[in-house]
């Protein structure tokens, strides 16, 4: 049986490296990622931009760049201009000796706001309340770190597609009907078939954290979460390689399954906790909260987690098999 | 008339060109088979014609004028049937037609009478992808000719099929001939480009080996034969002995010594036998 | 006309197929299951950026009476204790804690320890006019805010996620539709029949592009219909999806046609589309903006359908943005033309 699983392993990796796929499941998920981390910096150290009338003294606006950036536009037309594009820029300018605070109308509440606390404050040239500050030492934002988790849950996802493929490659190409008249049956195929996109999943999430997050993550951790969560990966492999026939109709079952998959992560970051317990039969919600545990909530514990994804997922691909079976005539 | 004048082609990537300066005419109104084995370059040489490839060396002419001076105006007057069967799988088989035809700048047949004429009238609502192999062969040619080509391009076109359907499709060809179509028909199999062909060319390893009607080069090439069957030890054998050969003559004389031949049969010389003798390979 | 009748021919061809590859159906789908999500399951007030609790320890109270006076009710916690330990639970949280008198204002803000110096100074600021508007300093204002236009009414979380499914969906589906089309004809082989053809490359981009087209209005009407219903907003609508659609499928041609197979593709594909959403931050923090997404069409696209679809107002950007979307189909409708030609009309290049 073990010989015959390692057959078909090393028969898909072959394939695999052959067909550059391999190059692009790989190259492409790190291109992404590493999209996300030029991308991230900005979006953590976002910033308030003010657009300044050229005449607006030069210590204002010295002063507004400890708020925000600063950038200049001629004349009143230019400003407006500015104004109106569809980000919230405020603008400032100056007329008949007063400051004016350029807005649009339907800016958020704070860009609303701030400019003309920021410019009181400024040019009143004194601090008049006491105001201090203190940190609880939290050292990165939640942003990066949601971003980890949802990168982690795609790697797996990923894993899944590469099964799903192959599964389907079988199938297109009839390679199927020639494993049908040999000794593998449907568990040898199914396990031969789980390794690649398996060993790619946690090869995809390791590599993804490690460009997110460098060292800050406990690598032992996530590895144990993300070995618990290859079941979803798989259940979403299973449903894709069970519904579609081929390439065309994988692409369609892909683009429909795809929404709960990452569905389900994406809806845990908004709603509100009361409406949680409706996720938990599903294995999504705990490979969720395993990463959160693995990612934000450090000292909590991830073994009920992880044992609660992988048993939930192990039950839906076993509600799967015998459809699997009667699909595959193994 | 269509020239080709001292072709070469090669792959990308390929160590040898599998094109090595062929030239030949081919006369308005004439069926000219292209013979040779699997991996000779008798698809690359179509491909050239229709420019599928891009001419690198040497010159194709469609009376004087070459592909580019044409453009795509010039596949109004041409039909071309490949070797593999390729349809749109989800349309059914006169929806292939009718679409294909819609990209015509001139009359086409219409796909009922040309689906008749192929005998696959009553698979015309089926759906391409479910028909068989020579079913989808048949659809393939009626698209070629839906346009009533002056130029028809025809590759394998009666492989796959059975002995009837391949005679029907031969009747066509032969019709489309006395329209006055000029056909290019590539094949490798001998006994159809023997029916068909006015003209025969034979490519072996990216060259053209020869050249001539089939009786001609059959004439020149081939062997007088005779196919004697005797009875030996109770059982039927027999054998081909060449009436050129001294010692097969010398057989056939030892043979009706015996007084036990049962059959004589004279042979005339196949294009395989002429292709294996100026070759030393075979055609399959 | 010939080439006309030859290009209506290839479109019905192509629209045909598509239906019976099922696209009908799974932008169908799609469509219902984003409808019953904007309308049924996304709320219609959610809050992404960080959330600012305060502690009133004033003399009198006067920070709370001020909250209380601007609706803000809901943002008051009893103790600095409670304050902490909720910032604790959730790191999207600050903390303002007021304290002292009109006389001597004060104020202790608590933050996480991420966020930049810069919102930090903000905030600081903003505690002072607060303070100020609750009549501790007496501080003149030395600012009017100038408004372009009147203030909109807030649009609900739920309903601003429709132009968002729009273009995403928009982009994605133009972009794979079209791919799915050239890797079936590839491996059927009907491409080559195509070759040889009187028909050419720009008819053949065309008809793919116009069936990619009707796909994403339908998906578009099934999505607005359900959720904002009839208005004479979306025909202003329709040609931003018209012209975003074909830009996609032109894109998606150019690219496809370079690979072998659609399972290649599907991972190229994939770093494209999260370039596309990237743009998403944006719209949910409407003051952040990199530069570089100025250069992506989804950026302006998404602003540009929110405000046709609930209008606040804003004029003036509809026909540059018409011009900019048709600007840069017009390019990548010329590298598709070249991309086609070289690799899917000829057998090798």
């Amino acid at each position: 049986m073990l010989r015959r699983i390692g057959n078909m392993i090393a028969r898909d990796l072959r394939y695999a490296s052959k067909e550059n796929i391999l190059i692009y499941v790989i190259v492409f998920p790190i291109v992404i990622t590493v999209l996300l981390s030029l991308f991230l910096p900005s979006l953590e150290d976002m910033e308030l931009t003010f657009a300044l009338d050229p005449a607006v003294p030069r210590e204002v606006a010295e002063g507004l760049r400890t708020y925000g950036r600063v950038q200049y536009h001629d004349g009143l037309a230019r400003l407006s201009e500015r104004v109106l594009e569809f980000d919230d820029v405020p603008g400032i300018y100056v007329s008949e000796g007063k400051y004016r605070v350029l807005l649009e109308g339907n800016e958020a509440s704070y860009v609303r706001e701030l400019p003309g606390a920021i410019l009181d404050q400024l040019l009143y040239g004194r601090e008049l309340v006491e105001v201090k500050m203190q940190s609880l030492g939290v050292g990165s934002s939640l942003t990066r770190e949601f971003v980890v988790i949802l990168t982690v849950l795609g790697s797996v996802i990923t894993g899944g597609l590469v099964i799903a493929l192959s599964i389907v490659e079988d199938r297109e190409s009839r390679s199927l009907q020639a494993l049908a008249v040999s000794p593998l049956n449907t568990l040898e195929y199914l396990l031969a078939k789980s390794a690649l996109g398996s060993l790619i999943a946690v090869f995809l999430s390791l590599a993804s954290a490690l460009v997110l997050m460098g060292t800050a993550i406990n690598y032992v951790r996530l590895t144990a979460a993300t070995l618990s969560s290859l079941g979803i990966g798989l259940l979403f492999g299973l449903l894709i390689g069970h519904v579609a026939h081929n390439q065309l109709t994988a692409i369609a079952a892909i683009k429909i399954l795809i929404l709960p998959f990452t569905g389900v992560p994406v809806a845990l970051l908004f709603i509100p906790q009361s409406i949680e317990r409706m996720f938990y039969p599903l294995p999504m919600y705990w490979s969720f909260e395993s990463l959160y545990r693995v990612v934000v909530a450090t000292d909590l514990p991830i073994v009920t987690t992880n044992l609660l994804s992988i048993c939930l997922s192990l039950a839906m691909i076993s509600l799967l098999v015998p459809g699997l079976r009667r699909a595959f005539r193994l | 008339m269509i020239e080709v004048n001292d072709l070469i082609f090669t792959y990308p990537r390929a160590h040898r060109p599998a094109v090595r300066g062929i030239s030949f005419r081919i006369e308005r109104g004439q069926i000219f088979g292209f013979l040779g084995p699997s991996g000779a370059g008798k698809s690359t040489v179509q491909n050239l014609m229709i420019g599928l490839l891009p001419t690198q060396k040497g010159s194709i002419l469609y009376d004087g004028k070459t592909l580019s001076d044409m453009g795509k105006s010039f596949f109004n007057r041409v039909g071309v049937s490949f070797e593999h069967p390729n349809l749109y799988e989800k349309l059914t088989g006169i929806e292939n037609l009718r679409y294909y035809g819609g990209l015509f700048d001139r009359p086409v047949i219409p796909p009922e009478q040309l689906l008749d004429m192929v005998g696959l009238g009553e698979a015309k609502n089926k759906r391409a992808g479910a028909y068989s192999k020579g079913m989808k062969q048949r659809l393939v040619f009626a698209r070629a000719i839906m346009n009533r080509p002056d130029i028809l391009f025809l590759d394998e076109p009666t492989s796959g099929l059975d002995p009837g359907t391949a005679q029907r499709i031969k009747e066509i060809i032969l019709k489309e001939r006395d329209r006055g179509a000029t056909i290019f028909l590539t094949t490798h199999n001998m006994f159809a480009a023997d029916e068909l062909c006015d003209e025969v060319a034979f490519i072996n390893e990216g060259q053209l080996v020869a050249q001539d009607s089939p009786r001609n080069l059959k004439l020149k090439y081939g062997q007088k034969a005779i196919k004697v069957e005797y009875r030996s030890n109770g059982q039927i054998k027999s054998e081909i002995l060449f009436v050129e050969r001294d010692e097969d003559r010398h057989r056939l004389g030892q043979l009706l010594d015996t007084g036990t031949v049962e059959t004589l049969h004279s042979q005339e010389a196949t294009l395989e036998q002429v292709f294996v003798k100026l070759t030393g390979r075979g055609l399959s | 006309m010939t080439a006309t009748r030859g290009f209506y021919s290839l479109l019905k061809q192509d629209l045909v197929v598509a239906q019976r590859n099922g696209f009908f159906l799974v932008v169908l789908c799609l469509a219902v299951i984003f409808a019953i999500l904007v309308r049924f399951v996304i709320p219609a007030e959610v809050k992404v950026t960080a959330r600012e609790y305060v502690v009133d320890l004033t003399e009198g109270q006067v920070i709370s009476d001020l909250l209380v006076r601007k609706g803000l009710a809901d943002i008051l916690l009893p103790s600095e204790e409670e304050l902490l330990s909720l910032m604790q639970e959730d790191r999207n949280t600050l903390g303002i804690v007021f304290q002292g008198s009109r006389e001597k204002p004060g104020a202790v803000i608590h933050y996480q320890g991420y966020e930049p110096k810069k919102a930090l100074a903000a905030l600081s600021a903003a505690v002072s006019s607060l303070w100020n508007e609750a009549g501790a300093l007496g501080r003149p204002s030395f600012s009017t805010p100038v408004l372009l236009r009147p203030e909109s009414s807030k649009l609900p979380f739920n309903l601003s996620m429709i132009p968002l499914l729009m273009v995403t969906e928009v982009v994605f589906l133009g972009f794979l539709f079209v791919a799915v089309m050239v890797f079936q004809e590839k491996a059927e082989g009907s491409i080559r029949a195509y070759r040889v053809s009187p028909r050419g490359t720009w008819t053949y981009i065309l008809s793919k592009s116009v069936t990619n087209v009707i796909l994403a209005l339908c998906y578009g009407l099934l999505i607005f219909l359900p959720t904002i219903g009839p208005t004479s907003n979306l025909i202003a609508v329709l040609p931003l999806i018209i012209l975003a659609s074909f830009l996609m499928t032109v894109a998606g041609l150019s690219i496809s046609v370079f690979f072998d197979s659609l399972s290649d593709f599907i991972y190229a594909a994939l770093p494209i589309f999260v370039l596309f959403c990237l743009p998403v931050a944006s719209y949910f923090f409407p003051a952040f903006k990199m530069p570089v997404f100025e250069l992506i069409p989804s950026y302006p696209l998404m602003f540009g359908i929110r405000e046709i679809l609930f209008p606040t107002g804003k004029a003036g950007f509809y026909a540059p943005m018409l011009l900019r979307l048709a600007a840069e189909s017009a390019v990548v409708l010329l590298v598709a033309g070249w991309a086609v030609n070289r690799n899917l009309l000829k057998e090798v290049q």
